[in-house]
């Protein structure tokens, strides 16, 4: 469902993406992983056709993205990681504005809309009536998955998905995209909360300095690393070890009262 | 299943969409109890408000000049108006920071939202700009060469007006581009902002002076006055309205149909293309560019440390609002674009008088100008308030800071050293160099003290932390007019009251009385500021 060969993605002198070669089939929830500026957000946004790759190209449900972009972008529902909106719209302006740009009516869009509401927990005149600026960030959150699930798409891209979600909200999430994996959609779900990904992904895959390092099911990824757990191999595998001796040393720091000025 | 008419239908929702979000503007965002319905009621009270601003532009035109000098002084005032207007829709609607994240991913080309969004600034602006126009249409059909013709070819000519501003500015955007890649963008997209706004705003004061001081009873247009845009457009409603027809009004007429239209489509076809890569750029994450604060920053820093900066500014707080203020305004897109757009209007504004053929026996000009400084007071303490990073104004919320007195006295004084008093040094040299006299400068006295005064207004007016609001779009148009109306008027009178003291040899004690009555406004104004409470989340 998802195919990158050798992509990559340089930013003048630097490399975001270093030849990173995937598939994705359908059905399964790929778990990226990586520390801050690994490559992660840069490339669900080649997959998503938002930027152009260096070189290396990207296939989505059998379409190439740079021949045939929009029907790479019809194929996807993205959830960016800023869950950036129009905030002086009500969530319904909002959604019904998502929904026409790809080719839903109003009144279709409404029906489907009023379905995910639902399962959200959000009322219709909140819905209708405040203009997203005025909702939580776990409202604004729901708001940015409804659009992206909102034309039913067989490819599922997820940045952070779950910042800023409640407990049950998270549950209920987690549950959703197992379920919709199951229907046959193919989902990455790019998180730092490893545990998470430990529980929800059929496959992790680990990126480093733009660079492919791991690969494989969690269990299997944990066994061949003498069952440590994933965070534990994550840390190993992104030079994250020394971390904790250098916390403690800088927590020594921090006197009784140390705000204060001598 | 894609609709064969998926264009029609992402067309309209595009539309929609930015429609909304000019009328509304982004500083809703900070209005939770935004209601839509109140707003579109409050618009209506705002088109109100901008037919009254045309009595500006009833009172500046002279009835009894050529047509030609009447109609171009009305394009000149509106290119005046809209210019701005139009700088300030593309700035906040063109390129929105995040918009990559909400649009780009979806199976919409980019070249439509370009074009959906030039055409949603173009029908506002131009609303406005009929509206603006509407009472000096009126007047001018009590003119013995206009009859009912005149409506239609100044809307039309109005409209040509619009698109040509409109298409020039998004071009220059394109062209740095262009020009200077994605890597420079952001700067160069807002120096290209700064000089279009500042090109603009010129070209039509440079006209609007020039055709005022045209004596219309033997005035003979030659060739050349079709360097004026503005003039090309009143050709053009020459013609329709059937006056004389010479190889001068062709020449107009041509470029009044041709400029607007190819410099559209340049902008919104043949370059569109620039238009995408710049929406995204503006949202790639880019490697980390390693930031040196430059030799200017380094040196307030330590100036800012030095022993006399801490007489002028004893308050750390302040010094830091300082601070703060040097890095917004040279590095903050829109506070840079607003900052550095008014200081080159202002500073420029002698030209205008010498373009109007002031001399040495022009003393009276000094009492001119409180109205002018009132609004460079104003416009920089209004300046300090606004940020596109408003959001880390959050910072000084949870600090134990009892006012935002003490970071606003330290903006202003930000503003003064940066724009008030180089301002104030151009005006005295050219004021001198007319007057040939240094003793003109104490004309200048009532403006400054009425500029400084002016400059605490604002953060009166919208009790806010510096730098903690979004920028106002759409029918700030209106408020915006109301509010620059303001000092310019009590300004006028200050500068009449200046006059009429010199005239009967009272000019120093009036002084005298100005500058305890704004010592003591200004210090009642201070004492309100210190008693503002912190958490202004709600503005």
């Amino acid at each position: 469902m998802i195919k990158l060969t050798d992509l990559t993605k340089v930013y003048g002198a630097q490399t975001a993406v270093d030849h990173l070669s995937l598939e994705i089939p359908a059905g399964q929830i790929v778990g990226l992983l990586g520390p801050n500026g690994a490559g992660k957000s840069t490339t669900l946004k080649m997959i998503t056709g938002m930027l152009r790759p260096t070189s290396g190209t990207v296939q989505v449900a059998g379409y190439d993205a740079t021949t045939h972009l929009m029907e790479v972008k019809r194929s996807l529902g993205f959830v960016p990681e800023s869950g950036a909106l129009y905030e002086s719209l009500t969530g319904l302006e909002y959604l019904r504005m998502v929904a026409a740009l790809y080719g839903i009516e109003a009144e279709q869009a409404d029906v489907r809309i009023q379905e995910f509401i639902q399962f959200f927990d959000i009322t219709w005149q909140a819905l209708g009536e405040k203009i997203l600026a005025a909702y939580s960030k776990g409202m604004r959150r729901k708001i940015v998955i409804i659009a992206a699930l909102l034309h039913n798409p067989p490819v599922l891209l997820f940045d952070e998905p779950l910042d800023g979600l409640d407990v049950n909200a998270a549950m209920g999430f987690k549950t959703l995209i197992q379920t919709l994996a199951k229907q046959g959609r193919t989902i990455v779900y790019s998180s730092h909360i490893l545990d998470v990904v430990e529980k929800v992904c059929h496959r992790v895959v680990i990126i480093h300095q733009g660079r492919l390092v791991l690969d494989g099911a969690p269990a299997e990824v944990s066994a061949q690393h003498g069952g440590q757990s994933l965070e534990a191999v994550f840390s190993k595998l992104t030079g994250g070890d020394v971390l904790r001796e250098k916390a403690e040393n800088f927590a020594r720091t921090f006197t009784p009262g140390g705000t204060e000025q001598p | 299943m894609v609709p064969s008419n998926l264009k029609v239908i992402q067309r309209r929702a595009l539309y929609t969409l930015f429609d909304r979000i000019y009328k509304r503007g982004r500083r809703v965002q900070w209005n939770r109890d935004f209601n839509p319905e109140k707003s579109r009621r409050r618009q209506w009270l705002g088109y109100a408000i901008v037919v009254a601003m045309g009595m500006l532009m009833v009172s500046f035109v002279p009835g009894k000049t050529p047509f030609l000098v009447f109609v171009t002084l009305m394009h000149s005032f509106t290119t005046l108006v809209a210019g701005l207007g139009v700088m300030y829709a593309c700035s906040e609607i063109l390129f929105h920071e995040q918009e990559s994240d909400i649009l780009l991913h979806r199976p919409v080309e980019t070249r439509l939202i370009l074009q959906v969004k030039a055409w949603v600034i173009f029908n506002n602006i131009y609303l406005q700009i009929l509206l603006f126009n509407l009472l000096a249409m009126a007047f001018a059909l009590s003119r013995p060469e206009v009859d009912a013709r005149f409506l239609v070819s100044h809307a039309l000519a109005l409209g040509l007006n619009i698109l040509g501003t409109l298409s020039f500015v998004i071009l220059a955007y394109h062209v740095c581009l262009k020009l200077f890649g994605r890597e420079r963008l952001r700067n160069f997209m807002t120096t290209a902002q700064i000089v279009a706004a500042f090109a603009i705003l010129f070209s039509s004061q440079a006209s609007l002076r020039y055709f005022k001081s045209i004596d219309g009873s033997a005035w003979q247009p030659s060739v050349w006055l079709n360097c004026f845009p503005t003039v090309w457009l009143a050709n053009l409603e020459s013609l329709i309205l059937g006056l004389p027809r010479t190889p001068f009004l062709w020449t107009g007429v041509v470029l009044a149909l041709l400029v607007p239209l190819l410099l559209a489509w340049l902008a919104l076809s043949v370059l569109a293309g620039a238009y995408e890569e710049a929406v995204s750029a503006l949202n790639e994450q880019a490697p980390p560019r390693r930031i040196t604060p430059g030799q200017e920053r380094r040196w307030a820093e330590r100036w800012t440390r030095s022993w006399w900066a801490k007489i002028w500014m004893r308050d750390p707080v302040e010094r830091a609002g300082f601070l703060l203020t040097l890095a917004q305004v040279t590095r903050v897109r829109n506070v840079k674009l607003k900052f550095f757009t008014r200081l080159l209007q202002f500073s420029t504004y002698p030209c205008y008088f010498i373009m109007a053929g002031v001399d040495a026996q022009s003393s009276w000009l000094g009492f001119f100008f409180p109205g002018v400084f009132g609004l460079i007071g104003y416009t920089l303490g209004d300046v300090i308030l606004h940020s596109e990073e408003f959001l880390g104004a959050d910072i000084f919320r949870f600090t134990p800071l009892p006012s935002p007195a003490a970071l606003f006295y330290g903006a202003r004084k930000a503003t003064l050293a940066l724009a008030f008093i180089p301002i104030l040094f151009i005006w005295s040299t050219v004021l001198v160099l007319l007057a040939r006299d240094v003793a003109i400068l104490e004309s200048l006295i009532p403006s400054v003290l009425f500029g400084l005064t002016c400059s605490y207004v604002p953060a009166l007016t919208k009790p806010s932390l510096i730098f903690s609001l979004s920028d106002p779009v759409g029918m700030a148009f209106s408020k915006g007019c109301l509010f620059q109306l303001l000092p310019m008027l009590v300004g006028a009178l200050i500068g009449g009251i200046s006059y009429f003291a010199q005239q009967v040899g009272l000019f120093h004690a009036w002084v005298l009385v100005l500058a305890v009555g704004f010592f003591f406004l200004s210090k009642f104004f201070r004492a309100r500021l210190e008693r503002q409470p912190l958490d202004l989340e709600a503005t």
